[in-house]
C-alpha cells in the first residue's frame, strides 16, 4: 500500500528526517511514536507531498509520489493543525475539500452528508466552523481528509487538545476505517494512543527512525524487566527503604524520590515476596504497591535516555 | 481538470471576501463616503468632464486644419468647447480670465513635420492649478499627433493660471478608488498569507490540485475581487457625482493594470513580513505613504512640478493619473497617451507577484517547520 524508503529532509543546517523508511499495508494502522520535533509532521509532509524530499522515494499503491495527482488522490491528510475555513459552514468546507479531491455532483453530496453524519455534526451543517469547539472543529478536519475515500490516510496528531468525547469519537472512527481495509499513518506522543491503535509502530527520534515494530516486538527489544512502585504513607524513616530493596537478590536496582520507591527486577510478581518480607521485617509496611510491566515509554527510555514527553 | 480546481479556490476564496462585511465597507463605501463628502464640499459643482480651450493657430497650414477638425468632431462637442484666439497674448489673457482652461499653440511649421525638429511646433498654455485641464489638452495633442504618425515634438507645458476646473469630486473618485483598491486587494493578500500560517494552503497543496492550479486560483480570486471593486465604484461614481471615466477600452486597461499592481504591491509587503498581522501593518503604512507621496490625497493644483514628479514614480499615483488622462481623452481610446501608467502599473504588479511567488514556497516550508 504505502511504500516509503530513504526519506531525507533538511531545513538549513538542521537535518530533519534522515533515511526514514517504512511500509503500511492496507487495513493496517502504522504508528510514528516520538516526541515533539522528532521528525513526525516533516515526515507526513513528504508522504503526503506537502514538503519536497531532499531524498528518498514514496509510493502509494505502486504509483510513485512525484507523479502528482494519481497518487495524490489515493492520500487523505489531516494535518496537526486545524486546517478548515472558520468563516465558511463545516458543509461548505466539507465540499470545497471534497471538490479539491475531484468529487462532484450527488456523488459529492453524499459523501459530505455521510461525513457530517459519522462526526455527529449534521445538526449543525451550516453553522460557521468558527462557531465550533475544539473537539468539532477535529472531528471535521478529520473526515475532510476522508471524503474521497482514500487509500492511505495520514493522521498527525488528530487528537491534540480534544476533549475525552472526541477522543473516544476518532479512536472508533480510527479502528472503523482500519476495519474497511484503509491504511493509517498516524502519528502521536501518546503512548496509550499508539499502543490502542497501532498494528505497528515506528520509534522516531532526532530525525531517525531509532525502532519498528509491534508493541510486543518493541518491548522485547528492550530489557525486559519489570517496575514495582512502593508509597509508604506516614511510616518513619521511608527512604531506608531503598538500601533495603538493592540487598535483595532479584532487584537490578531500586530508587527513592522522596515519595515513592522504584524497583526494577526481572520478574516482578517473583520479586514481591521477597521485597515485602524485607520492608515489614524493617516495619516499614507498605501503603500502596503497583507492578507495572515494561510499556513503550520505557521502550523509549531505554533507546533515548530521555521520556517521550521530555 | 487543472482550470476546474484553479475555478474552485477562486469560487472559495470570493465567498470568503464577499461574506466578509469590513471588507465590503472598505470596497465600496468608504470609498463612496470620501469622494463624495470631500470632493462635494471641496470642489466645484459642474458637472461632467468639459474643456474650455483656445486654440492659437500660427501655422495655418493642412495639418493644423486637421487638428481643428479633429477636435470639432460631432461627438466632442459637449467635452472641447473650441474657441480660436489670435495670438499667445489673447489667450493667456482668457486664461487669466478664467474664460477658457487650456490653450494649445500650433507654432509656425506645426504642418512640416521635418522642420526644424529641434524647436517646439506645439505648446500648451494652462492655468498651474488645472492638472486636468493640462493633462486632457497634452493628451488630445498626443493623440492626434499618434494617430497622424506625424514625428513632431510633444506640446510643453506653460502654467499660466491659478485657476482650475478639474472637478474636485473626480479627483476624489479616481484617487479614492485606486487608494481603496489596494486595501481592498490587501485583505484578499492577507487571506492568503493566513492560509500558509493556518496550514489551510499546505493541505490544497497535497491535494491532485498542482502548485500552478493553486497559485491560477489565488491569483484570479484576487483579480476579480478587485475588478469587481472598480466595476461598483465606477458605476456609482457615475451615477452619484456624474464622473466621466473615459472610453470603455482606456478603462478596462487600466481597471486591469490597477489591479494588477494593487496585488504586486501588497503581495510584496506581505511576503516581506514576517506574518499576517505584520504584514498587514507594513503593507497599510506603505500604502498610506504612498497615497500621500502619489497625491491622491491633495489635487497637485498649485504645488510645484516636484509634486508631480513624485507622483509619476509610484504606482499608485500612476494609476490615478492614468484614470484621470482616460477620461481627458474621453471617448477617444487614447491607449497610446496612456503608455506610461499602463506600462508602469502592469510592471510593478509583474514584479511584486514574481517576488512574492518566489517567497511562497519559503512561506510554506517555514510555516511546517
Amino acid at each position: 500500500m504505502l511504500v516509503a524508503e530513504g526519506l531525507r529532509k533538511r531545513f538549513g543546517d538542521r537535518e530533519a528526517v534522515c533515511e526514514v523508511g517504512f511500509e503500511i499495508a492496507s487495513g493496517e494502522v502504522y504508528g510514528l511514536l516520538g516526541p515533539n520535533g522528532a521528525g513526525k509532521s516533516t515526515t507526513i509532509s513528504m508522504i503526503t507531498g506537502v514538503l519536497p524530499r531532499d531524498g528518498g522515494r514514496v509510493c502509494i499503491d505502486g504509483i510513485d509520489l512525484d507523479s502528482g495527482p494519481p497518487a495524490r488522490r489515493r492520500i487523505g491528510l489531516v494535518p496537526q493543525a486545524i486546517t478548515l475555513y472558520q468563516d465558511l459552514t463545516a458543509r461548505e468546507n466539507l465540499l470545497f475539500w471534497g471538490r479539491m479531491y475531484e468529487l462532484r455532483g450527488t456523488a459529492l453530496e453524499s459523501a459530505v452528508q455521510q461525513a457530517l453524519e459519522d462526526v455527529a455534526l449534521s445538526d449543525r451543517a451550516d453553522d460557521r466552523v468558527a462557531t465550533f469547539s475544539g473537539g468539532m472543529q477535529r472531528r471535521l478536519n478529520l473526515v475532510a481528509g476522508l471524503l474521497h475515500q482514500p487509500s492511505l490516510l495520514t493522521l498527525d496528531e488528530p487528537t491534540a487538545g480534544v476533549d475525552p468525547q472526541s477522543r473516544s469519537a476518532i479512536f472508533d472512527l480510527v479502528e472503523r476505517l482500519r476495519d474497511d481495509g484503509m491504511a493509517i499513518l498516524y502519528t502521536t506522543h501518546y503512548m496509550e494512543e499508539a499502543e490502542r491503535l497501532c498494528d505497528r509502530i515506528g520509534i522516531i527520534d532526532g530525525g531517525r527512525l531509532i525502532a519498528e515494530g509491534t508493541r510486543q516486538e518493541l518491548v522485547a527489544q528492550v530489557r525486559n524487566e519489570s517496575r514495582i512502585e512502593l508509597s509508604f504513607g506516614g511510616a518513619r524513616s521511608p527512604e531506608r527503604s531503598e538500601a533495603i530493596a538493592k540487598s535483595l537478590p532479584d532487584v537490578r536496582r531500586a530508587h527513592w524520590d522522596g515519595e515513592h520507591l522504584a524497583v526494577h527486577a526481572d520478574d516482578g510478581n517473583r520479586c514481591l515476596p521477597g521485597l515485602l518480607g524485607a520492608l515489614l521485617e524493617a516495619e516499614l509496611a507498605p501503603s500502596r504497591i503497583d507492578v507495572i510491566e515494561p510499556d513503550l515509554e520505557d521502550v523509549f527510555l531505554e533507546l533515548t535516555g530521555r521520556a517521550l514527553r521530555d | 481538470m487543472e482550470l476546474r480546481l484553479a475555478l474552485v479556490i477562486c469560487a472559495k476564496d470570493l465567498r470568503q471576501r464577499l461574506r466578509d462585511r469590513t471588507a465590503v465597507l472598505v470596497a465600496v463605501v468608504v470609498p463612496l463616503l470620501l469622494a463624495g463628502l470631500v470632493g462635494l464640499s471641496l470642489g466645484s459643482n459642474r458637472a461632467g468632464v468639459e474643456l474650455r480651450l483656445a486654440l492659437v493657430d500660427g501655422d495655418r497650414g493642412p495639418h493644423a486644419e486637421a487638428l481643428r477638425a479633429w477636435l470639432s468632431r460631432p461627438w466632442l462637442e459637449d467635452v472641447i468647447l473650441l474657441e480660436d484666439s489670435e495670438s499667445v497674448e489673447s489667450a493667456s489673457r482668457l486664461l487669466a480670465d478664467d474664460e477658457v482652461d487650456a490653450a494649445l499653440v500650433l507654432r509656425p511649421g506645426f504642418a512640416e513635420t521635418s522642420a526644424n525638429p529641434e524647436a517646439p511646433l506645439t505648446e500648451v498654455l494652462a492655468s498651474g492649478g488645472n492638472p486636468f485641464a493640462t493633462r486632457m489638452t497634452v493628451a488630445l495633442a498626443e493623440r492626434f499627433l499618434s494617430d497622424r504618425h506625424a514625428s513632431l515634438e510633444l506640446p510643453q507645458l506653460v502654467p499660466t493660471s491659478p485657476t482650475g476646473r478639474l472637478r474636485t469630486v473626480d479627483f476624489y473618485a479616481f484617487s479614492m478608488t485606486v487608494l481603496f483598491l489596494t486595501f481592498t486587494v490587501l485583505s484578499g493578500v492577507r487571506s492568503l498569507q493566513q492560509e500558509v500560517e493556518a496550514g489551510t494552503l499546505a493541505r490544497l497543496v497535497a491535494s491532485p490540485a498542482s502548485a500552478r492550479a493553486v497559485l491560477a486560483g489565488k491569483l484570479l480570486g484576487l483579480l476579480l475581487l478587485g475588478w469587481l471593486q472598480m466595476a461598483v465604484m465606477i458605476a456609482a461614481t457615475s451615477l452619484l457625482f456624474g464622473t466621466s471615466w473615459g472610453h470603455p477600452l482606456s478603462v478596462v486597461c487600466l481597471v486591469f493594470t490597477s489591479v494588477w499592481m494593487a496585488i504586486g504591491l501588497t503581495s510584496f509587503f506581505m511576503s516581506v513580513a514576517g506574518d499576517a498581522e505584520q504584514g498587514q501593518m507594513l503593507a497599510s503604512i506603505s500604502i498610506f505613504l504612498l497615497a500621500v507621496v502619489g497625491g491622491q490625497f491633495m489635487p497637485a493644483q498649485g504645488l510645484p512640478d516636484f509634486f508631480d514628479t513624485l507622483q509619476r514614480l509610484t504606482p499608485n499615483g500612476q494609476a490615478a493619473r492614468g484614470f484621470m488622462d482616460a477620461a481627458a481623452l474621453a471617448r477617444e481610446g487614447g491607449l497610446p497617451a496612456l503608455a506610461e501608467p499602463l506600462l508602469f502599473t502592469f510592471a510593478v504588479g509583474s514584479a511584486g507577484i514574481w517576488f512574492a511567488g518566489r517567497r511562497a514556497r519559503f512561506a510554506v516550508e517555514r510555516a511546517l517547520r
